[in-house]
């Protein structure tokens, strides 16, 4: 539950809105998240009323219920007989490294009657598996019920590898934590789609992912405080290089006399349209074609000559508006430099050197490039090794970006990339200083792929106006919106047992794993609904030792719940109904 | 040795010329779009109007061939699977029947009993290909000796482009040889316009395949036009193909009530006026009142302008008008059901007085209600089986579709008078409050699941349900089809095209201004009284002809070896409800059992080879409770038509004389 003061400023925050009215209220907000706050208000109201202390937030393992019991290695089976008979757990995954680490218990468990006794019970499940990576076992574990993997057990045995102890650090401390706060949010999905609707009827063209590859060589550039020493070299880079701005750092860019040959754009703020008006006004667009994600303001289309668009694979105007996957630019975020190096993954660089990607400072006085456009305020308050040695100090966000990239060119090992940036070392780009590329490059032939990559930018068809209305139309968004909270509100009403059975199938019902069509509500609220199982999730762990305020607690939260579903979902008919309005209008 | 491939160029020329000969049309409307010029295939790489569908046109196109054949996606119209039950003799069988809404007749077939008609996973036969590109995979796969498991195929395509792009890639000819040798029956419907592809496709399925629909795989071009998005949302909704195909199908048990309760009403009921086209002056405006929920929120305006409008109820809104003080100047009827007579007793019972309202009846009313009228209109509802078949000198009376709700024959009957200038009140077809279905004091109930939500009227969304949809949907086209309408609507309900919002106000009243009492007269000094019908003769007629058409039924079952598309064409004649082209007793026959032996062929659809032979047994065991049934039921007939004064309607009194001829006919 949130803390007295949390909940003061959640208070704040949810006085400007009334939930389950009209989604205008929404439109243009960056951060809040309303709904997410209400519930977590009520649901501190609903501790209190049944004379629970809100602010005891601790668990002890004599109360608690972990959903999911995680082994990481058997030992010699006698501490995981123990921790399998003590809780009982719903979801029991072996998740051994190799398979010597499972036969090690054969001597102190009885495999065969234990996977008996799980099979016997439907509400039970047991999964043994090979595992390398702590995102798989997260998947598999997020698969059967999110919010049970909070206060569920990881078992490391004393005997357990290194590989099992990193996988273990990094399952309870932050991979958790990052899959739940990536799920979004109502408010801002509401603008997602608001913006997509607009922008896609200025009929841009569509992205969509080749499979004969322009190939070609990029210079990705950030808005980062070490772009500027790098912008006079750039001109001459432009000869065998294409040029990729990332947002901001157009207008450093275009300010120095470099030809931009592709704007990548992210975010959504309404801002941003203001900027780049000025930037283009002050500097001229030359021949900058933009590709801008569907949720990006529209007005952005107008400003260049050539624009395209591509649907982003979290959000939700995917569900809506795209008809095919090659449409999505997948790791595109959570930073636009994430934007500029995948769309060079997509069109498989050959290569590609990072310029201005400092994801970071030296220098707190100097956060980023010059003449960069609009403000990017951040608390540096994380040190991490630098490109070129020693440190720079980031922040969490750039932290996942840095994550993001990396990630990127691990699944694109045919892309060499070199990192000229003055900031985070990016692993899989080799750090080599901007002059020291350009000598490399001197001798380089060609354009850097120009002509290939204008040949496939043609081929990009138009959204056009037929095809915007048929997808609206085809997808029967209200008919989905209307199944999907039919079923959300009878099960958080019925008497279905939160343990383990709710959560299983919340999860379910909130589960991408459907058509397109399908998943509209779904991204529109999964993130809210997620989070507030979750928190009552964990309130009933800290309940565990009195079970009467438990039960009673529960009771209201599903009420909660319950009552928080029909507001999103006339939410959804509203946003449905406004969005047909502006092309009635 | 291989021989070269020809050209695109080449290949498209080869093509041209066949459809020349063979497809003169759908040449002619490749060649009106010039959709050939659009088309450029270069070293595998398909270009169209200069945007690039595919890169690699034929390794892309395999792979989306392979990816659907993995996952298959498809339609069908639910098996219907009953618990094993004892059949009861006809006799009983059929006084189950009588004036039953349920489907007594399917529910007593024994081949749609459990455990062989249980449910399972559809089983394709037919395939619906949207967008021609996905032929090239398909021709390939066929000239590689693969087997095509389907025996129908239907090319649905909307943009000329995408057929010239095919017609580059595949040699149409061979395709349509090999499907021949294959014995799979091909179709192409190529429309510009989604609502004509709709309306052709649909025609198809319903008039020629609708066999089809117990399962038809789509198969989708990865270049996805805007018609065919929709067509295949259209396909996929509750409200959709299956939906409306299973509706044009009709309802047996229904069927037999309607006739029986007709040749009553027209034996009993006499004198009765008949509905005729045009009798009144296009612009007598009429006031259309419905049962929806935001009939409520009106009622004050029309008790206040009563006098100066005229007000025609449909069917329930009777009770809501009446007890808000207004007088409607008739009221359209269309269920047969027993209920209507019963609410109409109770209003009377109250001392409401409705004699006076001009009734505008179906022909298949329970015959006790225009009884309780002083005057009224009969109707004949164009897809009843009566309608056609017992009564062919009145076919001026048919309304174009009366239905599927009363509302839709209010429309039409109104239409066909002659009205052209409307305000529609009440005709939701939905609602905007969850809970608050329909008007407050409508006549009896109407229990729906109004949780579909849809746009609204008002820019709301609104709550409706597939079976008002598909009512909306027919109302609406009316409203569109017909020219020179002036349709105005009060309310919020679900969007009807071809109507305008209006708003309650001097000026609507001023528009909508007309004597109710000249509506009246004109429509009793004008329309004409029904002549007596002669029933016997289309009586033996018809029902001979019933029995004929399930004697081919099993002579075609008996013949056959499996499900082919030789037998699916045969047997899909033989279900198929609507064939106006056949003689009246034929007709008569298809309308009484299209919807039972849909389904009773059901399980022979999905019937493995090695089931075949037993599911034809048990199928024949289907069409023997059929043929006692009806033989029953033309027994039942020819006794009342003995009666020289017919008593009043007597469902109980029908009954007995079912069971009793159980017991005249030896087992």
């Amino acid at each position: 539950m949130p803390s007295a003061t949390a909940a003061a400023h959640y208070q704040q925050i949810t006085d400007r809105y009334q939930l389950g009215a009209d989604i205008q209220q929404y439109l243009g907000i960056a951060g809040d998240d309303p709904h997410l706050f209400a519930g977590l208000l009520q649901l501190r109201n609903a501790v209190q009323s049944v004379g629970f202390d809100p602010d005891l937030t601790h668990t002890t393992t004599d109360a608690i219920q972990p959903q999911v019991l995680v082994a990481l290695g058997t030992g010699d089976g006698r501490e995981l007989q123990a921790l399998i008979e003590r809780f009982q757990p719903p979801y029991l995954l072996i998740a051994v490294q190799d398979w010597a680490d499972f036969t090690s218990s054969f001597w102190a468990i009885d495999w065969a009657a234990l996977s008996e006794r799980y099979e016997a019970d439907s509400r039970r499940t047991l999964t043994i598996g090979c595992y390398t990576k702590a995102t798989e076992i997260l998947a598999v574990l997020m698969t059967d019920s999110l919010a049970g993997v909070d206060h569920g057990l990881v078992y490391c045995p004393p005997t357990a590898s290194a590989l099992s102890r990193e996988i273990q650090s990094e399952l309870t401390q932050k991979l958790v934590a990052n899959t739940i706060n990536y799920l979004g949010f109502t408010l801002d999905e509401v603008n997602m789609v608001w913006h997509a609707w607009r922008a896609l009827q200025r009929q841009p063209r569509v992205f969509s992912q080749p499979s004969i590859a322009p190939g070609g060589r990029y210079v990705i550039c950030g808005s980062g405080p070490s772009l500027d020493a790098a912008l006079p070299l750039l001109p001459e880079l432009a000869r065998s290089h294409q040029i990729v701005a990332c947002a901001s750092n157009y207008r450093s860019l275009r300010a120095a006399g470099v030809e931009v040959d592709l704007l990548v754009l992210l975010e959504r703020g309404d801002c941003m349209v203001d900027d780049y008006r000025a930037t283009v006004a002050e500097f001229g667009a030359g021949a900058t074609r933009l590709l801008a994600s569907a949720t990006c303001p529209a007005p952005l289309h107008e400003l260049f000559a050539d624009t395209a668009t591509y649907f982003r694979p979290a959000l939700t105007p995917l569900a809506l508006f795209s008809d095919h996957p090659r449409e999505i630019l997948n790791f595109e975020g959570p930073q636009t430099i994430n934007t500029g190096v995948a769309i060079a993954a997509a069109l498989k660089a050959e290569q590609i050197v990072l310029v201005g990607v400092d994801l970071g400072v030296r220098d707190l006085a100097v956060p980023r490039s010059q003449a960069a456009a609009g403000l990017s305020p951040r608390q540096f308050n994380l040190e991490r090794p630098a490109n070129f040695g020693g440190t720079v100090f980031t922040d969490r966000l750039l932290l996942d970006g840095q994550l993001a990239l990396e990630l990127c060119l691990r699944c694109h090992p045919g892309i060499t990339a070199f990192n000229a940036s003055d900031g985070l070392a990016i692993a899989g780009a080799e750090p080599l200083p901007l002059a020291d590329y350009l000598e490399r490059c001197r001798d380089l032939p060609g354009d850097g792929g120009r002509a290939a990559f204008q040949s496939w930018w043609q081929g990009l068809p138009r959204y056009s106006p037929a095809r915007f209305q048929a997808s609206w139309r085809s997808r029967r968004p209200r008919q989905v919106i209307s199944r999907e909270f039919a079923a959300l509100r009878e099960l958080y009403s019925g008497s279905t047992p939160w343990f383990p059975d709710l959560l299983r199938q919340s999860t379910a019902l909130l589960s991408l794993q459907v058509s397109p069509a399908q998943q509209f509500p779904r991204r529109m609220i999964r993130g809210v609904l997620h989070k507030l199982t979750l928190a009552i999730t964990r309130q009933l762990q800290v309940m565990g030792r009195e079970p009467e305020a438990q039960a009673a607690f529960l009771r209201q939260a599903r009420q909660i719940v319950v009552q928080l579903l029909d507001q999103l979902e006339a939410e959804c008919y509203n946003l449905c109904d406004q969005l047909e309005a502006q092309v009635d209008a | 040795m291989h021989e070269p491939s020809p050209a695109p160029a080449d290949r498209y020329r080869h093509n041209q010329l066949w459809l020349a000969e063979a497809a003169p049309a759908l040449l002619q409307w490749l060649e009106q779009a010039e959709a050939a010029q659009t088309v450029r295939l270069e070293e595998g790489r398909l270009q169209v109007s200069g945007e690039c569908w595919l890169e690699q046109a034929q390794p892309q196109l395999a792979a989306a061939l392979q990816q659907q054949l993995t996952i298959p996606d498809g339609v069908s119209v639910p098996l219907v699977s009953n618990p094993p039950a004892a059949v009861p003799p006809p006799g009983e069988l059929l006084a189950a029947a009588i004036d039953q809404h349920q489907a007594v007749l399917l529910n007593a077939l024994p081949n749609l009993m459990a455990p062989a008609a249980s449910a399972q996973k559809p089983h394709y036969r037919s395939l619906a290909v949207l967008g021609s590109l996905m032929l090239e995979p398909l021709a390939r796969s066929l000239a590689a000796g693969s087997p095509l498991p389907w025996q129908s195929l239907i090319l649905l395509e909307d943009d000329p482009c995408q057929l010239a792009a095919a017609l580059h890639l595949l040699d149409l000819p061979a395709l349509v040889q090999a499907l021949r040798a294959a014995g799979v029956g091909l179709e192409l419907i190529c429309e510009s316009e989604a609502a004509a592809l709709q309306d052709r496709f649909f025609s198809l399925i319903s008039s020629e395949q609708p066999l089809a629909l117990h399962g038809l795989q789509l198969l989708r071009s990865p270049q996805r036009s805007p018609a065919l998005m929709e067509l295949h949302s259209w396909l996929h909704a509750p409200e959709g193909c299956c939906q409306q195909a299973v509706g044009m199908l009709g309802f047996a048990t229904d069927e037999l009530n309607q006739t029986l309760q007709a040749v009553w009403s027209a034996l009993a009921n006499r004198p009765a006026r008949l509905l005729q086209p045009q009798v009144l002056p296009a612009d007598h405006p009429v006031v259309l009142v419905a049962s929806g929920p935001s009939l409520d929120d009106q009622l004050p305006w029309l008790r206040e302008h009563q006098q100066q409008l005229t007000i025609v109820a449909a069917g329930s809104a009777l009770g809501s008008l009446l007890q808000a003080g207004i007088r409607p100047a008739a009221v359209v009827y269309l269920e047969r059901a027993t209920n209507v007579y019963r609410q109409l007793c109770d209003l009377a019972a109250d001392a409401v007085d409705f004699r006076d309202i001009l009734l505008i009846g179906s022909s298949t009313l329970d015959p006790r209600v225009p009884a309780l009228f002083a005057d009224s209109l009969i109707f004949h509802r164009p897809l009843a089986a009566a309608s056609r078949c017992f009564f062919p000198a009145e076919q001026t009376a048919l309304l174009p579709q009366a239905g599927p709700h009363v509302a839709n024959a209010a429309l039409e009957a109104l239409l066909v008078l002659g009205c052209r200038r409307l305000l529609l009140v009440g005709c939701d077809f939905g609602t905007s409050q969850r809970g608050r279905d329909r008007a407050a004091r409508a006549l009896g109930t109407s229990p729906r699941d109004l949780s579909l939500a849809i746009a609204g009227n008002r820019g709301r969304t609104v709550f409706s349900e597939p079976q008002l949809l598909f009512a909306q949907q027919c109302f609406e086209r009316m409203l569109v089809l017909l020219q020179g309408l002036d349709v105005r609507r009060l309310g919020e309900g679900v969007v009807l095209r071809g109507s305008v919002n209006a708003e309650t106000g001097a000026e609507l009243l001023a528009q909508m201004a007309a004597d109710p009492a000249v509506f009246r007269s004109l429509l009793l000094s004008r329309l004409p009284e029904a002549p007596l019908p002669h029933l016997s003769a289309p009586l033996a007629a018809n029902l001979a002809a019933t029995q004929a058409q399930l004697q081919a039924v099993r002579e075609l079952l008996g013949g056959s070896e499996g499900w082919s598309h030789r037998f699916a064409s045969a047997a899909s004649a033989l279900v198929t409800r609507d064939q106006p082209e056949l003689p009246v007793e034929q007709q008569f026959a298809h309308a009484l059992l299209a919807q039972p032996l849909f389904f009773l062929l059901g399980p022979l659809y999905h019937a493995a080879p090695d089931q075949w032979r037993a599911e034809v047994e048990r199928a024949c065991q289907s069409l023997s409770v059929l043929e006692g049934l009806l033989a029953a039921y033309q027994k039942l007939l020819e006794q009342f038509l003995r009666i020289p004064r017919l008593p009043g309607w007597d469902p109980e009194w029908l009954r007995a004389r079912c069971r009793a001829l159980d017991q005249a006919t030896p087992a």
